[in-house]
């Protein structure tokens, strides 16, 4: 069931409303969130509903059983078997073909034929969300860091919490599993917060992020029919549109968990504004980001084992992230350029120092912030091109083009602006960008529930109109046009 | 948790009122035919006598005013392009819900159209197979609407059932959404609708002619399908429940197409016939048998050669003078009420052996150019209203051929500045002269009285005899 569908909009007023009908009463309402969960994710296909629940069942037997026993060697058995089950079931289902493609492609590089057919899989939507999510859990109560959960049905609840199921933010056992143990009261100004953050979370999809998509799509679907400006262009658009496409979701998983009492964790913090990479990887799916740190970069050793190994971790976990997110070279070369651009920043702090130092250059400053911010955006986006891109030729070939086929003149064509999009279109698409940009920046100076709430009931539901009618009339939807968020694929 | 209740319940019943509210100015409409709903809705309650329904034949074929004219009645129009007659049937039901008319007109096109898709464009429940042009979004927010967007769009019918989200997107189309508006903030839709079909003076052409001699055309899908024939049962079932005569009309089409098709159109007769035979409230008028078909001067030229011709203005005003006279014979005991003096030049000078000229109303037809060789006609003049503003007003010419034929014309004049007519009388003469030019096959042949026309700026119809005649052979 996507957020931006009818589908939804019928769903989740009547779990809420049942949802507080039944909220004193923990294990009914858990049980509600069990099952609307399930049929939300149910909804999409109902037959993948056993792969959350096998996980769901898996490690909440190896979590109470790695609890009981003080055997470090059982324990290490435990844990390998919760390992095994989750990563085996994200390996099959979303890496095998990709590795047998790799395989027969390695062959064929070294001149022999290799020929074994792929696998006929589908892959389950939030996989590796959910993956992740319950092997936290495990990894936790293996690092006695969590207790684990006594009620299966609190456990099960967290596991396939339906508002972060399918694109997170990933959350940790120790910050949601115990918001199951706890009764959510109705709290007015919390739900009005969470309404909020949906709202704002719909217009970034469906008025953003769903119309740069229409310029970019029909630019990367024959990126070799279209010159430099036009492909940078799409390139900065896909940067918004996929920011817009998951920070909304984002908005809208923490406002509906928010409207039922649950706090999630925060995944986005204004990336664009990132002074450096290492800035971006603290305010870009923070929650990956950080589960990635915790539970492979540190495990790896961090930070601790010399300089070359730290280096060595970063790569290894950026290209494991890349991974993540596709099985595909471009996804794992994504990875790699970002793991390569921390490690350079890495290797280079010192020096860089002393230039900015030497240059008289101030990182608080605001003409500076804006400069680093600049280099960063646009080192962001080059990567951005191999996570589009349909393959790494095709990416490389569209770096060229940037390069090699740039007339700085056609910017003032007005044409190349309506690709995909017309003229009305387009403008809404600016003002649209300029509007969220605004509203993110003082949001995040202060927030903008706080703002409104200084206001006069007439101002507040005046924008919450305008915030409404945004959506219903400039949003992108309709006959067969309800389009999925990114993140839904990985 | 009250608060919040109450609160949402609140916004939502405002959003609810602020979308029905914007909801009939939300719509793509290129046919003029949301001003005739506009018109309709305009219209007060139960004061329509005569309802016509069908779709562009209807539109282009029939001039609602010269039915007014020539009744003494009022009349509207509800069509929709390429409607169905279940997209009639619900037009019925909702004009039922604000009038009562005396006489229900049906134009037939929608069973007569010779192609099989068109015949199973919905099935039995009305469930719409073939998606077209919808009349569901020209209607109000009702339960009319709901009950036909929920047969019609099964699929998605949340979408459909209100037009500020169906067409929410209209900002991308400005232009295609200025006529609606325009029609939708207009003081007199029915003019902007009447405009639709006086406007258009094209007919067609040589080639054309010879194409329409060269192609075939099929008769064998020219029938009244089952799901169609249960819909003109629900309409004649109406015509009982709320006491309105029924007729079925046909607006003809061009000759030479109708002469390849005769077959159809006879087999889509007989059915109708045969449904009606006995019922006595309902009647069948096949004006286009009546004259077998229409030459090619009343055609209007279209883009492409098929079976789907539209009437030009001269061919509606013979059709709608036709229709008016049918109505005046077969239905005169009906209309006993004496209506209100209608604003239209048709009203003025239709029934009228003799107009009489307005007070203070100064003019004169300096020149009347009948060019044999190129078949062009120029008539040249000026028109003059004494107590009025005359670079506000709307001027007019009327050429009459007898009370069956008035060709009358406003947007073809040109205005033009006679220099020695201002020295002699005045500045405020600046605006009176005018310049007509015609093709002789927008006119039938005859002797015709030219007539001026002017209309005030507050809708006041004034007229004057020029004293001057023309003939077209």
């Amino acid at each position: 069931m996507l957020f931006n569908s009818i589908d939804f909009a019928i769903f989740f007023p009547i779990v809420f409303f049942l949802y507080y009908l039944v909220h004193k009463s923990l294990n009914v309402r858990n049980l509600l969130i069990l099952l609307s969960s399930y049929f939300f994710y149910g909804f999409w296909d109902w037959r993948f509903l056993f792969l959350i629940f096998i996980s769901s069942f898996v490690d909440f037997q190896i979590g109470k059983k790695m609890h009981h026993t003080f055997d470090i060697n059982k324990k290490k058995i435990l844990l390998s078997i919760s390992l095994f089950v989750n990563l085996g079931l994200l390996i099959y289902f979303k890496y095998a073909n990709f590795f047998i493609e790799s395989l027969m492609n390695s062959f064929r590089f070294f001149g022999n034929n290799l020929e074994v057919s792929t696998l006929k899989i589908i892959l389950p939507v939030g996989i590796s969300f959910y993956t992740f999510q319950t092997l936290s859990y495990t990894i936790d109560i293996y690092n006695n860091k969590l207790k684990p959960s006594n009620n299966w049905l609190s456990f099960f609840s967290f596991v396939a919490f339906f508002p972060q199921l399918v694109a997170g933010p990933i959350e940790r056992a120790t910050n949601l599993l115990p918001q199951f143990h706890r009764i959510n009261n109705f709290n007015y100004e919390k739900v009005k917060s969470g309404l909020l953050l949906i709202a704002f979370g719909l217009f970034k999809k469906m008025v953003v992020a769903d119309r740069a998509a229409l310029y970019v799509n029909e630019v990367y679907a024959n990126p070799n029919e279209f010159g430099g400006v036009a492909l940078l262009i799409s390139t900065i658009l896909f940067a918004i549109q996929i920011y817009c496409d998951f920070s909304g979701y984002t908005d809208i998983a923490i406002g509906i968990a928010r409207t039922m009492g649950f706090d999630l964790l925060k995944n986005f913090n204004l990336p664009y504004f990132s002074k450096s990479l290492t800035d971006f990887w603290h305010r870009w799916h923070i929650s990956l980001s950080t589960w990635f740190r915790d539970y492979l970069y540190i495990p790896l050793g961090g930070s601790y084992n010399g300089v070359n190994r730290t280096y060595f971790n970063i790569l290894i976990v950026f290209v494991i992230s890349g991974l993540w997110h596709g099985a595909a070279w471009t996804f794992v070369f994504w990875g790699a350029i970002h793991g390569l651009g921390l490690v350079i920043e890495k290797m280079t702090y010192k020096l860089r120092k002393s230039i900015y130092k030497y240059l008289g250059l101030n990182k608080s400053n605001y003409s500076n912030q804006l400069f680093f911010s600049f280099i960063t955006f646009s080192i962001v986006c080059l990567a951005w091109i191999f996570f589009r891109a349909k393959s790494l030729s095709e990416a490389f070939e569209i770096i060229y083009r940037i390069f090699n086929d740039f007339e700085i003149s056609n910017f003032l064509y007005p044409e190349l602006y309506l690709i995909g999009l017309d003229s009305n279109e387009f403008i809404v698409l600016i003002v649209s960008i300029i509007s969220l940009s605004l509203a993110e920046i003082l949001h995040a100076k202060k927030s903008l529930m706080i703002r409104l709430n200084k206001n006069s009931l007439l101002f507040r539901w005046f924008i919450y109109f305008v915030i409404l009618f945004a959506i219903l009339l400039f949003g992108i939807y309709g006959d067969d046009k309800e389009m999925s968020f990114i993140y839904f694929q990985f | 948790m009250k608060k919040f209740i109450v609160k949402i319940l609140i916004f939502s019943i405002l959003a609810g009122v602020l979308l029905i509210s914007f909801d009939s100015f939300f719509l793509r409409n290129q046919y003029g035919d949301q001003a005739s709903f506009n018109s309709f809705y305009n219209a007060k309650p139960n004061t329509v006598d005569i309802l016509l329904l069908g779709n562009s034949h209807l539109h282009r074929g029939i001039d609602p005013y010269i039915i007014e004219a020539k009744n003494r009645v009022n009349t509207e129009i509800l069509v929709g392009g390429g409607s169905t007659i279940s997209q009639v049937y619900f037009n019925l039901l909702e004009a039922l819900e604000y009038q009562s008319p005396k006489v229900v007109v049906i134009e037939t096109w929608p069973l007569i159209v010779p192609n099989y898709q068109n015949n199973e464009l919905f099935d039995y429940e009305g469930k719409v197979l073939v998606n077209r042009n919808g009349t569901e979004y020209f209607k109000r927010f009702g339960k009319i609407k709901i009950k036909e967007i929920v047969l019609t769009h099964p699929e998605k019918t949340w979408y459909h059932l209100l037009n500020v989200i169906r067409f929410h997107d209209f900002w991308k189309e400005l232009e295609v959404f200025k006529n609606s508006f325009i029609a939708k903030i207009d003081n007199s839709p029915k003019k902007i609708f009447h405009n639709s079909i006086v406007y258009r003076n094209t007919f067609i052409t040589k080639d054309q002619i010879s194409e329409f001699v060269n192609k075939k055309f099929e008769v064998n899908d020219m029938f009244v399908s089952e799901p169609e024939m249960s819909y003109i049962n629900k309409i004649i079932e109406l015509s009982k429940i709320n006491n309105f005569e029924l007729l079925f009309i046909t607006v003809p089409v061009y000759d030479k197409y109708y002469e390849k098709v005769k077959l159809g159109f006879n087999n889509v007769n007989s059915q109708i016939l045969e449904v009606i035979e006995n019922h006595k409230n309902v009647r069948y008028f096949d004006i286009n048998g009546l004259y077998e078909g229409l030459d090619f001067s009343h055609i209007v030229k279209e883009r492409t050669i098929n079976a789907n011709q539209h009437l030009n203005y001269k061919g509606g005003i013979k059709v709608s003078n036709s229709l008016a006279n049918f109505i005046n014979i077969n239905y005169a005991d009906i209309f006993t009420d004496v209506r209100e003096t209608k604003k239209s030049f048709e009203y003025q000078l239709y029934n009228k052996n003799e107009i009489k000229n307005s007070y203070n109303f100064d003019g004169q037809v300096t020149k009347v150019d009948n060019n044999l060789t190129n078949g062009s006609i120029t008539i040249e003049g000026w028109m003059f209203k004494k107590g009025l503003n005359n670079w506000k007003i709307k001027k007019g010419v009327a050429l009459k051929k007898n009370n069956d034929f008035i060709f009358i014309t406003s947007n073809q004049l040109k205005n033009i500045e006679l220099q020695d007519l201002v020295k002699n009388k005045g500045n405020s003469y600046k605006p009176s002269g005018y310049r007509i030019r015609l093709s002789k096959f927008t006119l039938d042949q005859g002797d015709y009285e030219i007539h001026h026309l002017i209309e005030s700026e507050k809708g006041e119809i004034f007229t004057q005899y020029s004293n001057k005649k023309i003939s077209i052979n």
